[in-house]
Parts: structure tokens; C-alpha cells; sequence
């Protein structure tokens, strides 16, 4: 509750400032307020998203050009229409540049290179194409904000217009961060396959991210236009990208809010100081950047809240209920057909078939037999040379990983891939909700899910009730592994596939886990497909067990056959055992 | 003078002491198993002996030589040989460059496992995890300096290569080679160890030679 | 077209490869070890014109100030590598951002000792050969030749001798290769500091053929870099890179104009990345 008043009011406030300070001030902090909401949708790329953008001003420029264009060109309801057309602008060009650049694993430098090189391309375009752009001198004469004849803002209705603009554009960039949307962003960055094989399709959520700042910082840029009525190179500038980052940066990329005021703040100093001392100013940007850079790389936003005691910035809480048992659904057997791996020459999984019914299947076999293989391949993070697959009628075999997590598919991955900024249950939120909220649903979605009974009773096995609120960085590494276990079985699965789920565990929870698998296995009638070392743990939960050697099938049994099976025992164990 | 001399060792992360007083000595042929829960500190407690993760109090020592500032390299140079849990093999190199690295040939590695002079000229990323860790502890074979320490090296593989590996590690201490071992495999650990430490909250809580009844007396102390 | 027209387009797109790829191979080498791309490249070429033009001006031969722009780019690589981008090993986009801060810098330090106005470096050689018919300058085959012996001459160390494999150990994982006894901090100090050398050879080589001013590097930058997204980070791919950009600027800038030009090159570094399958790690050369 107070934390929501404070937010009412620094809103109400941005505008009042703006009201009272007089016209040239106030005219600037409308300016500024407006370069604020370019760097926070920057800071929502870079903080959240992971995508650092060197190029933002390209952004804010075509923004402010295609507005001032309209602006002028067309008499009636230009300026309206230009501004909302330079907002799509700006968002079709990000849009085009995600295509390119975020499909796929991003390397975020490769990605800033990019950018980099894009703003240098528009850069050129604005200063040659003189007859749209004005070349060197821009374009002046841009009418302010009106409707025609009907009305036009005078300068103290167009600035206080202009700042609650601003302020409605950093809230909508505040919701997308801190929804579950802004979740799965945050644990994309860290473990994109993780939050794939929950559901999500991750090149989307970036594209998305990216054109949607886009869009906001091409409105930003064309709201810049009708307040100054001059439009010019600086808008598109490096020396405008790089305040954009540097802002960001200072401010805190992981603070939207941070970024916004930082932005206002330093705008306002340069202000005063630039003209006096250029060239002193200049240099002492670049000492302030690279001082920046090795002192606060969080940022001062962060810096302050590390300092702050917790209950003044409490960790998001989220409710988790459990989920009304639903016992359907189950009974559905895997069936993989001719299933082949083939890297260059090396055939890792040849022409396997198995099948997979209700319970516990274990997959073993001797080092570099191809289980991991097999087991990616069926969750679709590296799709297989040839084969088919399904579960009961559902064909998985061209589905993407997060296609299969919507169809109920769920994996749990080798090395523990979970969130770390992100608290315990916010992980499992996430992880919950990738199979049933509509992408775009998420950034209106409250923090809320509803888990099943078999998480929980993993969660109580790893003691992690107690630490639902805590950031996940803080956990120990066999934490992590019943957090990430836990996430596998948010949702109800229909198949569940696990690599080596136990690795890293103790005696104690390797036995509770088994048996957890085991029960529910077979009360949910489910195939649960695990590669599995821990001879304990198969002969506690195992009710079939499929070995693997040299890429093919030796052997499917139970437990029993498998033990007694002459080959198996020659191949596995080796003489002595 | 112990190969191995650790006092006082503080290590952890931004905030979190992880080890928080670990003393612990190796004499030149001896085998001394690390044992502990999941999170008592064990893998902390190696990644600061070995140096990619820094001490934050106590001291490291390798035959006498002070080296709880020293980069991991130094370390090596005097005679530390390491298989970390996760990927403890250059994934993008060849098995041959992986064991060139180290200014060992592929015909040593043989020795400890013979796949690997027929996989040689492959990536080794594309070997699988127990491969990988083979390799690792047959790159520690084949150049085996004075002192090694394992994180784990049996995790993954399958029971003939554990005993195979547990061969290795004799035989290195056979020739006087300190080695400390951190396992979850408590049966391998005890069978290759002369003494044993079990880690609890960050430092040791009780140890002891092995002998027919150190499997009870540890599982018990694991099982708290 | 005649034969003495192709001689003379073919060389002019040697010179401007071999100058871009003097500096884009430094750029992959220390983008493949440590992960960054150095921002202020375009500055350190920057350094090396004014190392020729300073060293020329107080009446000490050409070849010293070339010499000493390679010295001076080394050294500054150096102390850049060891003063900033050490302590961002694990956070690639801060050191690149350092190195951003870092070329303002120098940009306006050696504004305020030299000024803004530009200077000349006159040509050392000023001669013209007849190759197949065409007059070529006797400088800008030196040019080439210079930096084919200094390519030729990496490409040589990075096959043949351990330092490739160590090389290519601590580009995969510079913690593991500590472990194994490679000296990872000093092999990223060279390789940086050698890349910044090459900058500034390369900045030390067109001095006599461009303005030299503090802001001259950003007309180099752009070409670069999309080298290196064309290239990414092996060293072979990012030399054919450096050609096939060189040859559609100069075919464009002669058919059209400089605008299109670059243009053309933007679309190419888009269309590569659009039509390249994401895979990061491979062999070095």
C-alpha cells in the first residue's frame, strides 16, 4: 500500500515539477523527462532482457524525424498522426534488427557491435539525405502539439502534456519489468534453454522486448520533436547513444525508475556545464564513464538499495497456492521410433526405439552411451537427425522446446539452470506459468500460481518452504538442483524427462526424491524418464530401466531382468561386480 | 613437510563464508578423502586450494611454498594437478591439445584409459560427461606432478571405470603423489583413502584413518 | 574496363583491405580471448597517425614513427588491459563500455595538446609504379606489403607454435587453462596489447594518406566492425571478411556513391547475421 502511494505520487509529482518550474526550465525538464523514458527502455532491454543496445539513439531519432516530418508536412492532425507513426517506425526498425540479431543463442556483444554499426548507418542517411532530413541544419518550424484548427498547446499545456506522457510511457515499461513477462526475461538471460523448456520462446520474448522499447523510445523521440519544434543530427547521434547508456548505467540498468531520474539529473548538469567548458566537459565524460565502470557497475540505484535495510525495498512476494489434484491426463505411454543422433561422423544415438509407460524409466548405460543425447533430443533443445516420437496421441517430433512444455512435456536439466536474482518463488511462478498464460497475458498476469502437490512435497524434501522469498543466488548448489526439480514439476506433466536428478544431492535427499518419483509416478500415471548413475536410487524407484551402449538399445526390462542380464552386467559393471 | 598445508581457510562469495575455517595436511603418498553433505563447503574449500577462487583469510601452502595469493598456474607449476567437477576438459580443443596443454602425450593418457588414443583427434566436447572426466584424470596420469586435487572425478561413470580410476589414483600415490579426493561416492572414496575429513557448515568436524569401520562410523556422520 | 583499370581497382581494394584487416584481426583475436570488442579502436589508430606526424615533425625518419606508433600502441594496450578490462573478465559489455569511456579520452586529451584542426603527414614515398598498365602509388604498395608480412606473420604464430593452442584454451575457459598452467592473465594482456598495436600500426600507415585529426578514427570504426560481425571471431574468416567489404565499398563508392556504399556494407553485416546459423566456438584460423 505504500509502497503503491509513493509511486502515485513521484507520478503526480514529475508533472507538477515541470508545471512550476518556469518556461525555459520547465521546457527542458519536459525535454529530459522525455530523453528519462529512452534510457529506462534501455535499461529494460540491458537490466532485464540482457540485450545492450549501442545504437538507442537510432531509436529516438527516427522517432523524432518522422514526427517532425508530419508535423510539418501535413497541416491537419500531423503532429498527432506523425507521432504515432514515428513511434511504429522506431518499432518496426528494432523489430527488424531483433529478427536479425536476437534469434537463436545472442552474444550480447555481437548484438551491441550491431547496433553499433546501425546507428553509424543512420548517422550517415540523416546527414546526407538532405531534401527529407535538412542534412547538417534538421528541420525547423515543427508545430507543437494540436488538433488542426481545433487547438493547439500553448507552451505550458504542451510541457505539462509532454511530461505525463513521459510518465505514462516509463509506467508502461515499469509493468512490462516487474510482470511475470519481466521474469522470464530475467531468467532467459541466465538460462535461456531452462526458460524454453518451460514454455516460453525466448527469441520472441527478446524481439518483442526490444521493438516494444522501441516503439516507446520512438515515441519518446517524436514527443522530443513537437517540444523543442526542431528536429536535428543530435537526435540520432553517438553522442546521444552513448549518454543513453552512460545514464543507464549510472542510474542502475536494473532500475527502470533509477535510470529515468538519473537521466534528468545529468541532463540538467550538462546543461549548465557544457557550453562553458566543451572540451573540459568532454573529457571529463569520459573519465566520469570509465569511472562509472569500475566503481558503481550496478549502479547508484543499486548501490542505495544494497544499502537500505530489506524491509524498506521488501523482495516481490508471491502467493503460491496448491493446485486442485486433477488426476487426469495421465496414462499416456511415450513411444520413440528410429530415433538417430548425428554430429559430423559421430553417431551418438543410433536407431533407438523405446517405450515409456506409467512410472519411473530409467536410462543407463556405459559412459558416451548417448542417454543425455536421447534425453535432449526428446525434449527438442537438440532435435535429432531422424526418428519420431509422441506421448499417447501427441506427435513431439517437429515441436520446439516450448512447444512441448505447452503440450506437457517437462525437463529438468543436468547442472541446476534456475534464476539467481530472482527469489525462490518467483522461479517457480515462472516455471508454472509457461503452460498455461498466453505470452503476452504474462505482463498483465499477477504474481500468483498455483503448484502441484508433487512440488510441494519436493520444496518440503529440500526444506525450501522456509526460503520461498529469498533470491535464489542465495542457494547452495543441491539447492538449487530440488529448486530447478521442483520447477520441472510446476504444472501437471503429461511426460517428464530428468538428467541426472539426484547429481550433487546427499544420501538422504537422493532417497527422498526417489521415492517422490516414484508415488507420483504412479499415482499420476505418467512416464518419468530419468539417466540415472545412483544404482540406490533405480532400484528404489525404477519400474523399468532401458540400458544404452554405443548409441543403441542392449537391453529394456525391469530392474530384476536388467540385474540378471548377462550382457548388461558384461558391459556395465565390468568383471568383479 | 606436508605437500599440502591448509590453515585457517576462509572462502566464499560476496557475503557468504562459505568455508569458514579449514585446516587440513597432505603428506607426499598419501590419499585423504574429503567427505561432506551438499553444501557443507566442500567444492568451495577446492576451488580456493586451487586458486580460481580467492582466499579470504588462512593460508595455502604447496611442499612449503606459500602460494595463498598465487594464480592457479603457479600452482600447477609446482606441482598441483586438478580435475574440477564441471567440465574439466577444454570442450573446444582436440583430446590431443587437451593433453598437449599440459605437456602430455596421447600415448600416456592410453596408459590410464585406452579409448582415448582412438578418439585423440576428436573434440572433446563431443566426448561425454564420464568421458570427459576420464580424460581428465588421465591428463593428472599422465603428467602427475606431486599433488593432486579431485573434485568428484568418479561422478558419471559407470562401476568399471570408477575402479579404474581408483587404480590410477593409487598408483599415483604409490609413486608418492599427494591427493585429495572430494566424493559423494563414499565406497570409492574409502577404498582408495588412507585417512578421511568430514566437512560440516565449512570446516571439518571429525576425521580419522580408514579402517573396516570407517564406512559406518562416516555414513553416520553424513546422515546427521 | 580495360586491364590498367582492374590493376588499379584490384590494388585500391588490397590497400583498404589489408588496412581493415590489420586492425579487425586484433579486434577477433582479443574478441575470441576475452570476449570484448575494444570500442576505442578507431582511437588507437587515431594515436598511431599522431605517434608518425609527432615523430615526423621533429625531423626523425618515417619508419621510427611507425615503429614507435606500434611501441605506443602497445604499451597503451597494455596498461588498458591491465587497468580496466582485467577486473570485467567476467563482464564482457562493462569492459567494452570501459573502453567506449576510454576513447573519449583519448580523443579529447590529444584535442587539447594538438587541437581540433587538421594536420598532414607528408607522403614518404611518393613515387608511382606502372603495374599492367596502371600508375600505382609506390606508398600504398608498401602499404599492402607491410601488412601482409605482419598478418602473415600472426597467422604463422597461431598454427605453429603452443601459443595457438593456449591461445585457443583461453578463449574456450581461462579459468580451467589456470589450472593446467597457462598464464591466461598475461596471454589476454599480449594478445590485447598486440591488437592495440596493430590499431595503431595501422593508424601509422594511412597517416600520410588521410586528415589526421582526434575524430578520424570514427570513419574507420564502422568498416571494422562489420568486419568482425561478417567475420565473427576466427581469424581466417574475419581476413576474407576484411576483403569482401573492401570490395563492395570500392565498387559501390565507384558506381554510386559513398552513401550507398556504406549502406551496402550495413546490409551485409544485416544479411550475414540473418543467414548464419549461431554457433560461437570453432577453430582459431
Amino acid at each position: 500500500m505504500i509502497r503503491r502511494s509513493i509511486a502515485v505520487l513521484a507520478s503526480v509529482s514529475v508533472p507538477m515539477v515541470a508545471l512550476m518550474l518556469g518556461g525555459y526550465q520547465g521546457g527542458l525538464f519536459a525535454q529530459f523527462a522525455l530523453y528519462g523514458v529512452a534510457t529506462a527502455a534501455l535499461a529494460l532491454c540491458w537490466g532485464f532482457a540482457g540485450i545492450l543496445s549501442l545504437g538507442h539513439a537510432v531509436s529516438f531519432g527516427i522517432g523524432a524525424y518522422v514526427a517532425a516530418w508530419c508535423g510539418i508536412n501535413i497541416p491537419e492532425g500531423g503532429t498527432i498522426l506523425g507521432i504515432l507513426l514515428g513511434g511504429l517506425a522506431a518499432g518496426f526498425v528494432s523489430m527488424l534488427v531483433g529478427l536479425v540479431g536476437l534469434r537463436g543463442r545472442v552474444n550480447v556483444i555481437t548484438f551491441a557491435l550491431l547496433t553499433f554499426v546501425l546507428l553509424f548507418g543512420a548517422v550517415e542517411v540523416v546527414n546526407q539525405l538532405t531534401p527529407i532530413t535538412g542534412g547538417f541544419n534538421g528541420l525547423a518550424g515543427v508545430p507543437s502539439l494540436n488538433l488542426g484548427d481545433l487547438w493547439t498547446a500553448d507552451p505550458v499545456s504542451q510541457r505539462v502534456i509532454v511530461t505525463i506522457a513521459a510518465v505514462g510511457l516509463l509506467w508502461s515499461l515499469i509493468v512490462v519489468a516487474r510482470s511475470p513477462f519481466g521474469g522470464v526475461l530475467v531468467l532467459a538471460k541466465t538460462h535461456a534453454i531452462r526458460a524454453a523448456s518451460s514454455g516460453y520462446n525466448i527469441p520472441a520474448f527478446r524481439i518483442g522486448t526490444f521493438s516494444f522499447a522501441g516503439v516507446v523510445t520512438g515515441l519518446a523521440g517524436a514527443l522530443f520533436s513537437t517540444q523543442t519544434q526542431f528536429v536535428a543530427p543530435d537526435q540520432i547521434s553517438l553522442a546521444l547513444a552513448t549518454n543513453f547508456v552512460l545514464w543507464a548505467m549510472i542510474g542502475s540498468r536494473t532500475s527502470l525508475i533509477g535510470s529515468f531520474f538519473t537521466a534528468i539529473v545529468i541532463s540538467f548538469i550538462t546543461n549548465e556545464l557544457a557550453d562553458r567548458f566543451l572540451t573540459v566537459w568532454l573529457l571529463a565524460m569520459g573519465i566520469i564513464f570509465i569511472a562509472v565502470v569500475v566503481l558503481i557497475p550496478d549502479g547508484v540505484a543499486e548501490a542505495v538499495l544494497k544499502r537500505l535495510p530489506e524491509r524498506w525495498h521488501p523482495r516481490r512476494v508471491v502467493t503460491l497456492t496448491t493446485a486442485t489434484e486433477d488426476t487426469s491426463g495421465g496414462g499416456a505411454a511415450l513411444e520413440a521410433k528410429a530415433i538417430t543422433c548425428v554430429f559430423g561422423k559421430f553417431t551418438a544415438v543410433d536407431d533407438v526405439n523405446f517405450t515409456a509407460r506409467g512410472g519411473v524409466h530409467c536410462l543407463i548405460g556405459p559412459n558416451g552411451a548417448g542417454k543425455s543425447t536421447l534425453l535432449n533430443a526428446l525434449s527438442g533443445t537438440v532435435p535429432p537427425s531422424n526418428g519420431t516420437w509422441r506421448i499417447g496421441d501427441t506427435d513431439l517430433t517437429k515441436m520446439r522446446p516450448w512447444h512441448m512444455a505447452r503440450a506437457g512435456v517437462a525437463r529438468k536439466f543436468q547442472t541446476p539452470a534456475i534464476a539467481p536474482e530472482l527469489t525462490v518463488a518467483q522461479n517457480l511462478a515462472v516455471a508454472r506459468m509457461g503452460v498455461t498464460v498466453h505470452p503476452l497475458a504474462l505482463i498483465f498476469t499477477k504474481w500468483r500460481a498455483d503448484l502441484t502437490s508433487t512440488a510441494w512435497r519436493i520444496l518440503e524434501a529440500g526444506d525450501l518452504v522456509r526460503l520461498l522469498d529469498t533470491p535464489a543466488f542465495r542457494l547452495s548448489h543441491g539447492q538449487r538442483q530440488i529448486l530447478e526439480l521442483a520447477m520441472t514439476f510446476a504444472s501437471r506433466p503429461t511426460l517428464v524427462l530428468l538428467d541426472e536428478p539426484t547429481a550433487g544431492m546427499t544420501a538422504g535427499e537422493t532417497a527422498s526424491v526417489a521415492e517422490i518419483l516414484r508415488t507420483e509416478a504412479s499415482a499420476l500415471d505418467i512416464p518419468i524418464v530419468v539417466v540415472e548413475h545412483d544404482m540406490a536410487l533405480i532400484r528404489s524407484a525404477a519400474s523399468a530401466v532401458t540400458v544404452l551402449q554405443a548409441g543403441r538399445v542392449l537391453a529394456t526390462g525391469t530392474v530384476e531382468e536388467i540385474e540378471n542380464n548377462a550382457d548388461v552386467t558384461r558391459a556395465y559393471v565390468g568383471e568383479g561386480h | 613437510m606436508p605437500l599440502l598445508d591448509v590453515q585457517g581457510l576462509v572462502a566464499g562469495y560476496a557475503g557468504a563464508r562459505i568455508v569458514t575455517g579449514l585446516d587440513l595436511a597432505i603428506e607426499p603418498g598419501e590419499v585423504v578423502a574429503l567427505l561432506g553433505r551438499n553444501g557443507a563447503g566442500k567444492s568451495t574449500a577446492v576451488a580456493a586450494i586451487t586458486g580460481t577462487l580467492p582466499a579470504m583469510a588462512g593460508s595455502i601452502a604447496i611442499g612449503g611454498a606459500d602460494v595463498t595469493k598465487a594464480a592457479p598456474s603457479r600452482r600447477f607449476q609446482l606441482g598441483m594437478r586438478t580435475v574440477r567437477q564441471d567440465q574439466p576438459i577444454l570442450r573446444d580443443l582436440t583430446v590431443a591439445e587437451n593433453l598437449r596443454l599440459v605437456g602430455a602425450s596421447k600415448e600416456d593418457a592410453a596408459e590410464g584409459f585406452p579409448f582415448l588414443a582412438e578418439r585423440s583427434s576428436q573434440r572433446a566436447g563431443t566426448l561425454s560427461g564420464g568421458e570427459q572426466k576420464m580424460l581428465a584424470v588421465a591428463r593428472a596420469a599422465a603428467n602427475p606432478g606431486l599433488l593432486w586435487i579431485l573434485d568428484e572425478p568418479s561422478e558419471g561413470l559407470q562401476p568399471k571405470n570408477v575402479d579404474r580410476c581408483a587404480q590410477l589414483i593409487r598408483e599415483a600415490a604409490a609413486r608418492g603423489v599427494g591427493v585429495l579426493l572430494v566424493e559423494q561416492h563414499i565406497g570409492m572414496a574409502l577404498n582408495v583413502a588412507d585417512r578421511w575429513l568430514v566437512m560440516e557448515t565449512g570446516a571439518v568436524i571429525d576425521h580419522g584413518e580408514v579402517s573396516a569401520t570407517t564406512h559406518e562410523t562416516v555414513s553416520r556422520r553424513l546422515a546427521v | 574496363m580495360d586491364f590498367a583499370f582492374l590493376v588499379d581497382q584490384g590494388l585500391g581494394i588490397l590497400a583498404t583491405a589489408s588496412v581493415s584487416a590489420l586492425v579487425a584481426m586484433g579486434l577477433a583475436l582479443s574478441f575470441r580471448l576475452m570476449g570484448i570488442i575494444n570500442l576505442a579502436s578507431g582511437d588507437f589508430m587515431m594515436i598511431g597517425a599522431y605517434s608518425v606526424l609527432t615523430f615526423v615533425a621533429i625531423g626523425l625518419p618515417y619508419v621510427v614513427g611507425v615503429l614507435a606508433a606500434c611501441v605506443i600502441g602497445f604499451l597503451l594496450g597494455a596498461l588498458t588491459e591491465r587497468g580496466l578490462l582485467q577486473r570485467f573478465s567476467r563482464a564482457p559489455e562493462l569492459a567494452i563500455l570501459g573502453t567506449f569511456g576510454l576513447g573519449i579520452v583519448i580523443r579529447q586529451v590529444v584535442e587539447l595538446i594538438y587541437g581540433k584542426n587538421f594536420q598532414f603527414v607528408e607522403n614518404p614515398l611518393p613515387g608511382s609504379v606502372e603495374i599492367g598498365g596502371a600508375e600505382f602509388s609506390i606508398y600504398r604498395l608498401v602499404l599492402i606489403g607491410v601488412s601482409v608480412v605482419v598478418i602473415g606473420a600472426l597467422l604463422l604464430v597461431l598454427t605453429l607454435t603452443p601459443l595457438g593452442v593456449k591461445v585457443r584454451a583461453v578463449a574456450a575457459d581461462g579459468d580451467l587453462a589456470e589450472t593446467l598452467g597457462v598464464r591466461s592473465r598475461r596471454l589476454k594482456l599480449v594478445v590485447f596489447a598486440v591488437s592495440t598495436a596493430m590499431a595503431s600500426l595501422a593508424g601509422s600507415l594511412i597517416a600520410p594518406l588521410t586528415n589526421v585529426g582526434p575524430g578520424m578514427g570514427n570513419a574507420y570504426l564502422f568498416v571494422m566492425f562489420v568486419v568482425v560481425i561478417v567475420g565473427g571471431a576466427r581469424v581466417s574468416m574475419v581476413l576474407v571478411a576484411a576483403l569482401a567489404i573492401a570490395i563492395v565499398q570500392n565498387v559501390t563508392t565507384l558506381v554510386v556513391d559513398s552513401l550507398v556504399a556504406k549502406l551496402a556494407i550495413l546490409a551485409m553485416a544485416f544479411i550475414v547475421l540473418a543467414a548464419s546459423r549461431p554457433s560461437t566456438k570453432g577453430a582459431i584460423v
